[in-house]
């Protein structure tokens, strides 16, 4: 504390200009010539991470009221107010079975990422977005088919660094979110 | 030897005389007897002994010559030859016999041995010449062998011991000669030896009697020199006694005689000079002028006594009346010296105490004075106690006023620092609004496909910035809480010291007090001091004064001891006076 308190104008002088040449630096694009490369906005739930392909995110907000709907299933958490629209919001912790239902509410959420999947919009709870990131075809992994049967569909693939990218479109198979679409 | 002592002088000396000389004369005829002695034996040696011992010599040399000749006869066949050895022959018979002449003349004196000896010699002498006679036939008739065997065999037997007897006599004679020289010698050794006894006799009994003589004349002499010449010197106390009867001693009894009158002439004359007149000397014949002129001396002596005898009386009366007269003032002197000096020991005691008590005084001065300067220093040591502790005072205000100061600015530094966390919080929130805002870009950016790119780096830079004010706040919030949990302890701390110093300031002035009570009773006990200086000062003057009378006192007394000395040295003077006047007086009680 006392040594960044202490910093000299040189210092300082020099920290500046490393960040300005970081800065100016074009960024690279992964992977070899040739390999599609796609980006992932990386969302943090709970102690997870999963990536969704950017085409799909429209929006983030700040999670400010969330009003729970009975008879719902469990992984639909309530609704938000999105500029006057009500948006459906999903714990996708209890959707991916990690979590039971009302844990939403201990769970600390402070962000909604906007979804659009098929011009329907939903709203995912997440404790945080990280980072937009880009990966190679190549890098990407298959996910493992053995584990389950519930909502196993839905990631897609996994990153060397164990991100589990969700399929969006994936949810519209989901018959349970169908059910809710007919209701609306 | 009291006999001689008393012999008439002239016995005495010829008895000395005689004696000696009879001792003289005795030493006389024992030389000459002596001498006499030692020439007989002188004479026996030389007309007997050596005469015999030469006769006997020759006798034997002729019986060889003569044995020579028988066998040259023997040897010889010539009678010319034969012829002369028969006269040689002849002659030293001749001379035999008249050497035997020689001896036999001394034979009478010859011992029995020696007798026989010169018998035997003349036995087979004769038997050898009846041989000889027989031999010589033999020769004359050329008969030579047998004449040789005759002489080697009975012949020379009887000439060999004719030989041998003839010289047992040499040695006969040979050895008297010797016992004659022996009896000469001793003689000789006992002459002196008589001689040497007799003159050492001699010598002792002259010096004896040269010794008793002296003594018996001359000593009493002597003395009697020394006796007169302490008489004529007028020394009459001599003694002398009469030792014997001789002329000596007659002297000796009329010096006695004399003695004895002078001492009673003398005695008298000291008896009158010790005073007594009455004496009287009896005188021993009319001629004897000594003692009458003596007596009428005495006599007027006498009356002269008489006369003196009244003047005495009216003496010896004043005499004994100073003698009471100075008594009674000796004893008053005495009285009053003694008392006098009573008084100076008592004074002389009184000035020492008063010089103890001085010397107190004076160190009771001292150490006020001291104390005194203790109490001072003490007094200036209080009064620097109570600044400081006013200084301690004013220190502790100050830092109670400091502490409070603390206090208050600490309490502004939290207010400030809940402020900074309201301000962070808003920070936050904005850096929150910024990355989600960074994000929506991003997303948009990506929309925005090919020509979006370069403001999707942007966005993320943006959020990346939001990511750090973010961290930083964080960070903020923690340096936050640390600033307030310090100012928390600060404010505890900053009211620990506000009571500790109020405890002090307490604990100060209770010590002020305290040093300012010392300082009130040391500055009284400074003036008590001063006083008891004042008052030893005081007692000093006082006891000088009392030491200059003491002096005084005895000096006077001194004065008066002295004076009093002069007077009983006086009147010891006077009653030694008295003491020899009366003395005189009484030195002729004798004559009243």
């Amino acid at each position: 504390m006392d040594d960044e308190m202490t910093l000299t104008e040189k210092e300082i002088q020099r920290i500046l200009e490393d960040r300005a040449r970081e800065l100016a630096r074009l960024p690279k694009l992964k992977g070899a010539a040739g390999v599609a490369i796609q980006e992932f906005l990386i969302l943090e739930v709970g102690n997870e991470f999963y990536g969704v392909h950017i085409e799909s995110v429209q929006e983030i907000q700040m999670l400010k009221g969330l009003a729970a709907v009975p008879g719902t299933p469990d992984f639909w958490a309530g609704l938000i107010n999105l500029r006057g629209r009500l948006v459906a919001a999903m714990d996708l912790r209890c959707y991916l079975g990690l979590a039971q239902r009302g844990s939403a509410a201990n769970a600390a959420y402070s962000r909604v990422v906007i979804v659009n999947v098929a011009d329907m919009l939903i709203a995912l709870l997440v404790n945080e977005v990280k980072n937009v990131r880009r990966f190679g075809n190549d890098s990407l992994r298959p996910p493992v088919k053995d584990l389950g049967r519930t909502a196993a569909g839905i990631v897609t693939a996994i990153t060397p660094d164990l991100i589990s990218i969700l399929d969006l479109d994936a949810l519209l198979a989901d018959s349970r979110i169908m059910v809710d679409e007919q209701h609306e | 030897m009291s006999w001689f002592k008393n012999l008439p002088i002239r016995s005495k000396l010829t008895l000395s005389f005689s004696v000696v000389l009879a001792m003289f004369v005795a030493l006389g005829v024992a030389s000459l007897l002596l001498m006499e002695r030692m020439n007989d034996n002188l004479v026996k040696t030389e007309s007997v002994h050596l005469a015999n011992i030469k006769a006997t010599s020759d006798i034997n040399t002729n019986t060889s010559d003569f044995r020579i000749g028988e066998i040259q006869h023997i040897l010889s066949t010539e009678d010319s030859e034969m012829l002369k050895y028969e006269k040689e022959m002849e002659q030293k018979l001749k001379d035999i016999k008249a050497n035997e002449e020689i001896y036999k003349a001394n034979l009478s004196t010859a011992t029995p041995e020696e007798k026989m000896a010169w018998d035997k010699f003349k036995t087979n002498w004769n038997t050898y010449l009846e041989e000889h006679a027989e031999v010589e036939k033999l020769s004359k008739t050329n008969k030579n062998e047998e004449a040789k065997k005759l002489v080697r065999g009975k012949s020379q037997k009887l000439f060999d011991d004719a030989s041998d007897a003839l010289l047992t006599v040499i040695k006969i004679n040979s050895d008297n000669a010797a016992k004659s020289k022996t009896n000469a010698a001793e003689t000789h050794h006992f002459a002196i030896l008589l001689t040497v006894a007799l003159l050492v006799g001699g010598l002792v009994f002259s010096m004896m009697m040269a010794r008793a003589l002296s003594n018996g004349i001359a000593l009493p002499l002597t003395k009697l020199a020394t006796v007169s010449q302490k008489i004529s010197e007028g020394d009459t106390n001599q003694e002398i006694t009469v030792e014997s009867t001789d002329e000596i001693g007659k002297l000796f009894g009329s010096f006695q005689n004399l003695i004895q009158y002078f001492k009673g002439i003398s005695d008298a004359a000291g008896n009158l000079a010790q005073g007594d007149l009455t004496i009287k000397v009896k005188a021993k014949s009319d001629r004897d002028t000594l003692s009458n002129s003596f007596n009428a001396m005495a006599e007027k002596l006498r009356r002269n006594a008489q006369m003196e005898k009244e003047v005495q009386a009216s003496l010896h009366e004043g005499t004994q009346s100073i003698s009471s007269a100075t008594s009674q003032i000796f004893a008053t002197v005495s009285e009053q010296t003694s008392s006098a000096q009573e008084q100076a020991a008592a004074v002389s005691e009184t000035s020492s105490t008063v010089e103890e008590l001085r010397s107190t005084s004076e160190m009771t001065a001292r150490k006020s004075v001291e104390v005194s300067q203790i109490a001072q220093s003490a007094v200036q040591i209080g009064q620097d106690g109570a600044l400081a502790v006013e200084n301690i005072m004013k220190g502790m205000q100050s830092i109670r006023e400091k502490v409070e100061a603390i206090a208050q600015n600490i309490l502004t530094l939290s207010e400030q620092t809940q402020q900074i966390g309201e301000i962070t919080t808003a920070v936050n929130d904005i850096a929150d609004q910024s990355n989600i805002l960074s994000l929506n870009a991003t997303i948009e950016a990506a929309r925005a496909g090919e020509q979006g790119k370069g403001f999707a780096v942007v966005a993320e830079e943006v959020r990346n910035l939001a990511e750090q004010s973010k961290q930083s706040t964080a960070k903020v919030r923690t340096i936050l809480g640390e600033i307030q949990k310090a100012t928390n302890a600060v404010v505890m701390a900053s009211e620990q010291g506000t009571k500790g110093v109020e405890t002090g300031m307490v604990l100060a002035e209770k010590a002020g007090d305290v040093i300012r009570k010392l300082g009130e009773n040391i500055r009284l006990a400074a003036q008590s001091v001063q006083q008891i200086t004042a008052s030893a000062n005081q007692q000093n003057v006082g006891m000088d004064q009392i030491s200059q009378a003491m002096r005084e006192i005895d000096q006077s007394t001194k004065q008066f001891v002295s004076g009093a000395r002069e007077l009983e040295s006086a009147a010891s003077g006077l009653n030694k006076l008295a003491g020899q006047l009366k003395a005189t007086t009484d030195s002729f009680k004798g004559t009243r």
